[in-house]
């Protein structure tokens, strides 16, 4: 006689998910209570893998939606180097009962699948592989500073890179690259450059102003945009091979978007302070 | 019950050679309990052994299902456990119940079933069936929780599985519980002392019951407690067979959506409420005659005298509608 998660009402609420999961994503090979790796301290209650590459790991709750063993091991998940998603599965009247819990379930990455009085299954949304997680908090952190209109193209940026990490991250270097060209124009109006430099391109740009005379006070943020700019222009859309790969391929995106913001409100800043506004087109 | 356990030898296992006790009732873990248990072992580790004999190369648990279990969680290597000798199946059933009945986390419908093999096994050991004050000293059971078992373990095949399918469920979706069984069972037996003719149909009344249950008709398991006050009727109001047996007819009919609160009060509600006030005159009158013999009169508080005159009032208006 094994014994199966922590309480005992945990096998009704795993099966229901195992039944679910197997419908969405077509049968792919199920652990019940088996951990992933020995240096993984936790044993979810379900866990499979899709595309080859993710790991998606199930947590029953029978009281809340928001199983204590989701923080406890949530750092330890992120350090792991193997993508993971992680959704809970609770009652049906557990999640209406505490919304706020709920909300701070999907602001944190977290899936959430419930189940009715008649075991009818319900995926309330979607969980995102931890690794990939800049939670709310931390990105309002990061944007605050930016002018109205950057913000508002860097939260739709945020968006896409929710649904998926490397078209976020793409948004995002474009928004960079508009204000790169912003400041190039207007360099070229104002005759801070000579009128047969013309647009050639993000990076031939940077290399120009960062060798300009003018700009020699700004040359930190101008070379970090360029070597930004360098690393992350063409993220990879290839399909990873491997979970490792698809691990460095996701902490790839999350600290290139970070990054990316942090890159636009240095560069800005800088250009401001060289009599140039930040502008996007 | 003593002596079963000699003094073990400290191990360290790792956890999936751990299996559970086949003679431990299932038992019920609070996810919040389990919660805090989990988190203080993140942070210091299991500071208790757990109890576990050997068989063959695994390890069957004798106590720490809950530490084990959160070890399993958290994917511990290896969890300290004191190994003992393989106890008798009669000594493992009744450590399991000894264990457990000191924590009060009982599912009363598979320790009722284990009840059954204690009783067999005892009779098998001492040549006598046990009654119910050894089967308390042995199991630690007390002797109320033994007829509740009772209760169980007397249920029709069919609605053990009804109940067993309904522990499966998370607590919260559950709606009959082993309490609703209980009281259900102890208010029938009420019924059919007095009525015996109610027996050939306890099937489809307890059906019907059920039924209302589950549909809202019951309010609650506690109702119950006011069929066994119809029944008893009889004896306790000395109202008519025919008059609690109308009512009785209307709580078991299916087709009629009476609950068991609209009958009592339809009853015997004013009968009970009579009675209760009957004793509560009684007490008075005993008070105020004890307060004259003893001539305390003048210590009487104020407001109760106030209390009082309204009372003479009530009963002055009550006398002149007779």
């Amino acid at each position: 006689m094994t014994i199966s998660g922590l309480t005992s009402g945990a096998e009704y609420l795993r099966d229901a998910a195992q039944e679910f999961f197997n419908g969405m994503y077509g049968n792919p090979k199920m652990f019940l209570d088996e951990p992933l790796h020995k240096d993984l301290s936790w044993t979810p209650a379900l866990r499979f893998t899709i595309h080859k590459q993710i790991n998606i790991f199930v947590e029953v709750s029978e009281t809340s939606p928001y199983p204590e063993v989701l923080s406890l091991k949530s750092n330890a998940v992120r350090n792991f180097q193997e993508p993971i998603s992680i959704y809970s599965i609770c009652p049906e009247d557990v999640k209406i009962a505490k919304k706020d819990v709920v909300k701070e379930l999907e602001l944190n990455g977290f899936g959430l699948i419930t189940v009715d009085s008649n075991k009818q299954v319900e995926l309330v949304f979607r969980a995102i592989p931890l690794i990939q997680i800049i939670p709310r908090s931390e990105f309002n952190s990061e944007i605050r500073g930016l002018s109205k209109i950057i913000r508002q193209r860097v939260s739709e940026a945020f968006v896409d890179y929710n649904d998926n990490p490397v078209n976020g991250v793409k948004s995002l270097t474009e928004i960079l690259e508009g204000v790169v060209t912003s400041a190039w124009k207007q360099c070229l109006k104002k005759g801070y450059l000579e009128n047969r430099r013309r647009n050639f391109g993000v990076a031939t740009n940077l290399d120009t102003l960062y060798n300009n005379d003018r700009f020699q006070n700004i040359r930190g943020p101008i070379g970090g945009v360029r070597g930004y700019y360098g690393q992350y222009r063409h993220l990879s859309h290839h399909w990873p091979k491997n979970k490792k790969q698809a691990y460095k391929k996701y902490a790839d995106c999350r600290h290139a978007f970070i990054d990316g913001i942090k890159q636009i409100q240095q560069f800005s800043t800088a250009i401001r302070s060289v009599g140039l506004s930040v502008r996007l087109h | 019950m003593t002596n079963v356990i000699s003094s073990g030898k400290l191990e360290n296992i790792s956890p999936g050679n751990i299996f559970r006790n086949p003679e431990n009732p299932r038992l019920i873990f609070r996810q919040d309990e389990m919660e805090s248990l989990m988190v203080s072992i993140d942070a210091n580790g299991i500071l208790v052994p757990l109890t576990v004999y050997r068989e063959n190369n695994d390890y069957i648990l004798i106590d720490g299902e809950r530490r084990l279990r959160c070890a399993k969680k958290l994917n511990l290597p290896s969890v300290p456990a004191l190994i003992q000798d393989k106890p008798s199946e009669l000594q493992n059933l009744l450590l399991m119940y000894n264990i457990h009945a000191l924590r009060e986390q009982w599912d009363y419908y598979t320790i009722a079933s284990k009840l059954t093999r204690v009783i067999d096994l005892f009779r098998d050991d001492k040549g006598y069936e046990p009654n119910e004050i050894e089967l308390s000293k042995s199991t630690g059971l007390t002797r109320g929780q033994i007829r509740r078992c009772r209760l169980l373990l007397d249920l029709p095949e069919r609605f053990k599985d009804m109940l067993l399918e309904e522990l499966q469920l998370p607590k919260s979706q559950q709606k009959l519980s082993e309490d609703f069984f209980i009281e259900m069972e102890r208010a029938l037996n009420a019924v059919v002392r007095r009525f015996p003719v109610y027996t050939e149909n306890l099937e489809s009344i307890r059906d019907t019951l059920v039924d209302k249950f589950r549909n809202g008709t019951i309010q609650a398991v506690t109702d119950f407690r006011q069929l066994s006050k119809i029944a008893t009727a009889v004896d306790n109001l000395e109202v008519g067979r025919e008059e609690v047996m109308s009512s009785l007819n209307e709580v078991f009919d299916g087709e009629c959506d009476i609950s068991i609160r609209e009958a009592y009060d339809e009853a015997v509600g004013f009968g009970y409420t009579e009675r209760e006030a009957n004793l509560r005159v009684q007490s008075l009158t005993n008070f105020f005659d004890d307060v004259i013999t003893s001539d305390m009169v003048r210590s009487l508080d104020e407001a109760f005298l106030e209390n009082v005159r309204n009372l003479y009032k009530c009963l002055d208006r009550l006398f002149r509608n007779f």
